[in-house]
């Protein structure tokens, strides 16, 4: 192009170097593609330059720890503060959460090998007599996206199997789901069951769902309750130590 | 489509999981329910869901207290909706007067269901069945059409009577999953095909949830759900432009007899939604 423009005689010497600055500053501008673009566009929801733009800065050679931490999970977080002030509704959270997921896939085989431990292995599901998914389904989410290792065990899961699992997979927390008054006593059950079995103190305890509370979740003996998947990651990090 | 089953309008709002009435159930405040009950009956419901279930409550004793304060203030027949069967068994003795529905049972065949069956049968009531099993929810429509024909399959060959069968194909957000508008739409197709002469129940707001403006999404679903033959509603009738579009939708499928209810409905002014 510079050489297409300065051979074209018949334009001025001004109008010729006003195009090379034109060049320039696109050239400059492509350029400055920097994290924090990558976390804006991601915050805008706006997918398909959320992708192109986390492939053109791998391309660009830019460190793919830093792309997920400064852009990605940035990006997550400020869409879930978003969230928690109601200026962003769950609709967006959950575009948000499939579009980290899809960001996260290009970047993966540019990522090293071991970029740390997991922040913790969680174990989700919903008690026995509970059949809603969507609610954990999104806490799943939520968690992977934060850097957990998340096992969803599914739905109408016997009390048994939450502490089978949990050993299996040497899990630090047991998250259960629970959306009927009827179905919640299981959580306690849970409780139980690592009290009689002495292994209490191995694992933390959360429970969600619409009709949990977090006076419920002290009473069954657990060790917290969230209202949403934002605050749920924020109750594992703080469980674990990691807020 | 044959719109054979005139549409039934369930007030929603007597129900212990909105913090209001979980007040009034805890503290059994007979006036506040007694109140909520003539203003849904004042607003055009056909019938009353009461749903009991505080946890750390009675609720044995609540339902059954709920259903004779209830019945005390109006005639309306009731929906008795609980997950515990001892509770609906015992609401069932206190109730008095027209055949109430009894909400709900799942495909997960648990314990109780069967006892909530044949109650239904020899009572000869209503009977509503979620679109769910052991699996959960599933988000295909095939799935969930397989759930309830086997629950159709179940319930009527225990002699429940078709009519009396309320099948609920599950209303899910939007907001999580772009496609579960369709999804539901397109197995409301298949159960008017597949599964005539059983009812159509729904709580159909869920699909609105976590979304602005709650109130266009349900408006403008209520009619399409009608549409494909949808026509036993849990909602809120205290809700006077959805009760409007109620009527104009009983007259655009043939259930009202030269549109006059609709055109009472507007001498009254009951058809001014503006408000």
């Amino acid at each position: 192009m510079i050489r297409s423009v300065l051979t074209t005689r018949s334009l001025s010497s001004n109008k010729i170097i006003f195009q090379v600055l034109v060049f320039l500053s696109h050239k400059f501008q492509e350029a400055k593609l920097d994290i924090n673009q990558i976390k804006e566009t991601f915050v805008k929801l706006q997918s398909e330059d959320a992708k192109s733009q986390v492939q053109a800065a791998l391309d660009e050679g830019m460190d793919p720890v830093e792309i997920l931490n400064g852009g990605i999970i940035a990006g997550l977080q400020e869409v879930g503060k978003k969230f928690e002030e109601e200026v962003y509704f769950l609709a967006e959270l959950m575009m948000a959460g499939k579009l980290g997921e899809a960001c996260i896939e290009i970047i993966t085989p540019h990522l090293p090998e071991n970029t740390g431990p997991a922040k913790g292995v969680v174990i989700l599901g919903a008690v026995e007599g509970d059949l809603h998914d969507i609610g954990y389904s999104l806490v799943a989410s939520q968690l992977k996206l934060a850097g957990y290792k998340v096992h969803v065990v599914g739905v109408n899961v016997p009390s048994m199997k939450f502490v089978e699992k949990a050993q299996e997979l040497n899990a630090d927390i047991i998250g259960m789901s629970a959306f009927l008054v009827t179905t919640i006593p299981n959580c306690a059950e849970v409780v139980k069951y690592l009290v009689d079995m002495n292994i209490r103190d191995k694992y933390k305890v959360i429970i969600g769902g619409a009709e949990t509370s977090a006076e419920k979740a002290e009473s069954m003996g657990c060790d917290g309750q969230a209202e949403n998947a934002v605050e749920a990651v924020k109750l594992c990090d703080r469980l674990l130590g990691h807020a | 489509m044959q719109y054979k089953h005139k549409l039934l309008y369930i007030g929603e709002s007597l129900n212990a999981s909105i913090p209001k009435i979980k007040e009034a159930v805890t503290n059994h405040d007979d006036e506040a329910i007694k109140a909520l009950a003539k203003r849904q009956e004042e607003c055009g419901a056909h019938m009353l869901d009461l749903n009991a279930a505080v946890s750390g409550q009675n609720e044995v004793e609540d339902l059954a207290w709920m259903v004779e304060l209830v019945q005390s203030v109006t005639d309306l027949p009731l929906v008795l909706d609980s997950s515990s069967p001892e509770a609906i068994q015992t609401a069932l003795k206190v109730y008095k007067g027209a055949t109430p529905i009894i909400s709900s049972i799942t495909g997960e065949w648990g314990e109780g269901h069967d006892d909530l069956l044949s109650l239904a049968v020899e009572n000869d009531c209503g009977l509503v069945a979620m679109c769910m099993d052991k699996e959960g929810i599933s988000n295909s429509a095939e799935k969930r059409l397989r759930v309830a024909e086997s629950l159709y399959e179940k319930t009527t060959t225990a002699g429940l009577k078709p009519e009396n069968l309320y099948i609920d194909p599950l209303v899910m957000t939007i907001s999580a999953d772009t496609v579960a508008g369709v999804a539901f739409l397109n197995l409301m197709r298949m159960m008017d095909k597949n599964l005539p002469d059983a009812r159509k129940f729904c709580g159909a707001s869920n699909v609105s949830y976590g979304m602005p403006l709650r109130k266009l999404i349900n408006h403008t679903f209520i009619p399409m759900i009608v549409a494909l033959g949808m026509d036993a509603f849990l909602v809120n009738v205290r809700d006077q432009g959805l009760m409007a579009i109620f009527k104009a939708c009983a007259a655009l499928i043939g259930q009202d007899e030269w549109s006059m209810q609709y055109i009472t409905a507007f001498r009254e002014g009951k058809l001014d939604v503006k408000k």
